[in-house]
């Protein structure tokens, strides 16, 4: 019985002892949460947050991707509750300036040095954009690309309905009206069993929205993500014919059951699937489909990415590119800024870059990395390079312009294009349904223009007007 | 006429109510096992609504500060947005439908497994208890892909027998003449389980003897069902009906995953009033409305609010006993002045 009582005081004082070994190496190491909404990069990036562990053993990381538009609200709360991560990816669905002015970002100015800059190719630091009252607080990650959605093609589909050249490549559509054929076509020749066209139609508005992405390269100005005409201030969905033209095409494709069936109750992620099984052959999507499909079914790659048809058949207007480049920040709340500092700096490294690219993540800053781009990745960023036409920064022009905060109008775009295709907008109503979401946004705006004003803001409706910006031609800034 | 009182009269007369504080030391324990319950709807509930009540006369993103002062314009567009009353409607629809349908297949089925004679209830009871401790969510998804999955077949037996055009497809989550009906029978599903149990018990509850008498009376089946049954599910099914309307008012996840918010929700006529406060809250693109959306939350609350004081009205009202304030025959008290002036 000693001997099995000091065998076991022994084990005790042993287990206490590794015990506090293990809480003071704990203690030592620090430990950073960094929070993405990159839901399709998330495996690469988890493993850019290995190596850095692996390179920098006295941090752990704790990296955690929520999908959107969860990730806005939950790194909202975290500010709120002054439990907000090291480093994160700021969130597309909350206004630039809203976070400025709440000042969830740390300077750079400590580490970022003109020295550092320097790595970047020219251009990259642009205030107003990553750099904010001549604090840096963030560096472009991402290449450039501002036509980030595309049409992509089921090689097969087309193939088995007779969709090719002389040489046997499928044909792409070059506009709206070949691509109702190419549709029709695939329908036909399968017997109704295959269909020309899939989308998320249970995804939430952004999906929808993008169904009619091709309008913004086919006749409707454009600076931002919507659909507000900066070189008159007003939104235009009547004015512009442009917009009935792509619900005629819209309802038409629906008339000659050309869409698969199924898209109306599947969200975004779901649709991807009947995709790599054939079941339809076109889907417009964006440049995180690739990794997206090859995690559905590693052997589906027999499809192509293809720039979105447009009216005529070639670009009218361009999609809107700015300077600079913020994806990543760190956070104001840290408690561990220079640990923080070296986790943003490895992640916007070259070599990491380098790695970014060849797991096929899409093309990055640096323009020596291109070199690596292949498969698929490559054909996104080429259809992302199209297109596109420098913009000046209206929010930087006109700070006063971020004040006004226009009410939801409803029914909205993506409501009038998911009627459409059910049937509930007829296609005689549209002129009409146009002019009332016409009308309807023009009023939210002049109705937001009044309560800032009430609340001793000074804009006007006509600052949203920017009369000498020529959306066709390259241009920084505008009167 | 000179009026006598009998003693029994004047005991009835003098008879005094308990205090407060006598009541309260009689049911303590009572209050204190309660107390963390009460003091987790405090928190969670009570708390959280009463703090959301300024951000109602702002136009506020849910990002920083409210800033943008509006008044009550966001109760004005409220109630004048077609597109509230329209999920409202839904909201009370889904438990029009909902509550006496499940509440039937609850009963009866309760009837069924309360029966002594039927060997494996307990693994009945199992079987429909399942989905209540199933997430409405994952329900929703499975069940939208099953639902889904039968669209191919239809659609090629529909063109096959010359019911449907060479065009035209079946798509029953997609219809939106279909939809909310799928949602109600997902819900009626799911949640059969809970209020089964509440009337097993509710039926454990009632004396045997009481059917034993009426056996020996000669009473049938069906009389024992009407004249003691009923009569004795009268106050526990009350409270069953109350809480099975509150928490079908309260459906969100299943509208969610099986309609989507935003247009499709709309647009499959499937959005209600939780929905339709998610939709402005937080989905539109580039931020919603939290003022806004909680405005209509208030609205919500408020009719809710209204529902939960009716039931205590009419639980009064149909006269549920209390203990405490029962004579010395163990009935309600009552008081009939004539009645004990004749006595």
């Amino acid at each position: 019985m000693k001997l099995n009582g000091k065998l076991l005081m022994l084990s005790a004082s042993l287990l206490g002892t590794v015990s506090l070994l293990g809480q003071a190496q704990a203690q030592e190491k620090t430990t950073l949460r960094f929070w993405s909404f990159a839901v399709a990069s998330a495996p690469t990036l988890q493993k850019e947050v290995d190596l850095f562990q692996k390179a920098n053993p006295d941090i752990k990381v704790e990296f955690t991707t929520t999908a959107n538009p969860q990730y806005a609200q939950t790194l909202s709360l975290a500010f709120r509750s002054g439990n907000a991560p090291d480093v994160f990816y700021i969130p597309g669905d909350i206004s630039y300036q809203q976070i400025i002015k709440d000042k969830w970002m740390l300077s750079l100015n400590k580490w970022a040095t003109p020295a550092w800059q320097a790595n970047f190719p020219s251009g990259s630091f642009v205030e107003g954009d990553n750099v904010i009252d001549g604090q840096v607080i963030s560096a472009p990650i991402y290449g450039r690309g501002a036509n980030w959605i595309q049409l992509y093609i089921n090689n097969k589909v087309f193939r088995d309905a007779g969709l090719t050249d002389a040489k046997g490549k499928v044909r792409i559509p070059k506009n709206w009206d070949e691509q109702r054929r190419f549709a029709k076509q695939i329908l036909e020749r399968s017997s109704g069993k295959v269909y020309g066209l899939g989308f998320a139609g249970k995804g939430g508005d952004f999906p929808l929205f993008t169904q009619a992405f091709s309008i913004k390269t086919s006749g409707a100005p454009t600076a931002e993500y919507g659909f507000l005409n900066y070189k008159t201030g007003r939104y235009e969905y009547a004015s512009n014919p442009v917009f009935k033209a792509w619900f005629d095409h819209w309802i038409s494709m629906k008339e000659d059951g050309s869409f698969f069936p199924e898209s109306i109750s599947l969200n975004d992620e779901q649709i991807r699937v009947p995709f790599t099984q054939n079941r339809y052959g076109m889907l417009v999507s964006g440049g995180w489909i690739p990794n997206s499909l090859k995690a559905i079914d590693p052997n589906f790659t027999d499809y192509t990415v293809a720039a979105l048809p447009t009216l005529k058949g070639k670009a009218t207007t361009f999609m809107p590119e700015t300077g600079g480049g913020r994806q990543i920040v760190l956070s104001s709340q840290t408690k561990n800024a220079d640990a923080a500092w070296k986790l943003f700096n490895f992640l916007h490294s070259k070599e990491s870059a380098t790695r970014w690219v060849k797991a096929g993540e899409g093309n990055r800053v640096y323009s020596s990395t291109n070199r690596y781009l292949s498969g698929k990745t490559a054909e996104v960023v080429k259809v992302a390079q199209k297109d596109s036409k420098l913009v000046p920064n209206f929010a930087l022009l006109r700070p006063q312009l971020q004040e006004v905060k226009p009410q939801q109008v409803t029914p909205n775009l993506e409501f009038l294009i998911l009627a459409a295709y059910t049937g509930q907008l007829k296609r005689a109503d549209v002129p009409s349904a146009l002019k009332k979401l016409e009308d309807d946004s023009n009023a939210a705006l002049e109705g937001a223009v009044v309560v800032a004003q009430k609340n001793n803001i000074k804009v006007t409706l006509k600052d949203f007007a920017f009369p000498s910006w020529n959306p066709l031609v390259d241009q920084t800034t505008a009167k | 006429m000179q009026v006598q009182t009998s003693p029994r009269a004047a005991h009835i007369y003098t008879k005094r109510r308990p205090t407060l504080l006598t009541r309260t030391k009689g049911a303590l324990w009572s209050y204190l096992l309660l107390l963390p319950a009460a003091a987790l709807v405090l928190t969670f509930v009570i708390l959280p609504l009463l703090a959301s009540y300024p951000y109602t006369l702002y136009n506020w993103s849910g990002i920083g500060q409210p800033e943008q002062y509006v008044g009550l314009d966001n109760f004005v567009r409220v109630s004048a947005d077609p597109y509230f009353w329209a999920a409202f409607r839904r909201t009370f629809t889904y438990a029009a439908f909902l509550v006496p349908i499940q509440l039937t297949l609850a009963l009866i089925l309760a009837l069924v497994l309360n029966n002594p004679k039927l060997r494996g209830s307990s693994v009945y009871r199992a079987i429909f208890f399942s989905p209540v401790v199933t997430s409405q969510a994952v329900v929703g998804i499975v069940l939208t892909f099953l639902l889904n999955s039968f669209n191919g077949p239809l659609t090629q037996l529909g063109r096959g027998l010359g019911w449907l055009g060479k065009t035209d497809s079946i798509s029953i989550i997609g219809d939106p003449r279909f939809t909310f009906a799928a949602i109600i029978a997902v819900g009626i599903w799911h949640s059969l389980g809970i209020n089964l149990i509440y009337f097993l018990a509710a039926l454990q509850s009632i004396p045997q003897e009481l059917y034993e008498a009426a056996r020996i009376d000669g009473a049938s089946a069906r009389q024992e069902f009407w004249h003691i049954t009923v009569p004795s599910l009268r106050a526990p099914g009350l409270i069953i009906v109350f809480l099975a309307v509150l928490g079908s008012l309260g459906v969100f996840e299943l509208v969610v995953v099986m309609a989507g918010t935003g247009a499709s929700g709309m647009l499959s006529n499937s959005e209600v009033v939780s929905t339709y406060i998610y939709r402005n809250a937080f989905t539109f693109s580039g931020g919603g409305n939290v003022g806004f959306a909680s405005a209509a939350a208030l609205f919500m609350g408020f009719i809710t609010l209204l529902l939960s004081l009716v039931q205590l009205v009419v639980l009064r009202r149909f006269g549920v006993q209390r203990k405490g304030f029962e004579d010395s025959a163990g009935k309600p008290e009552t008081r009939d002045p004539t009645k004990e002036a004749r006595a």
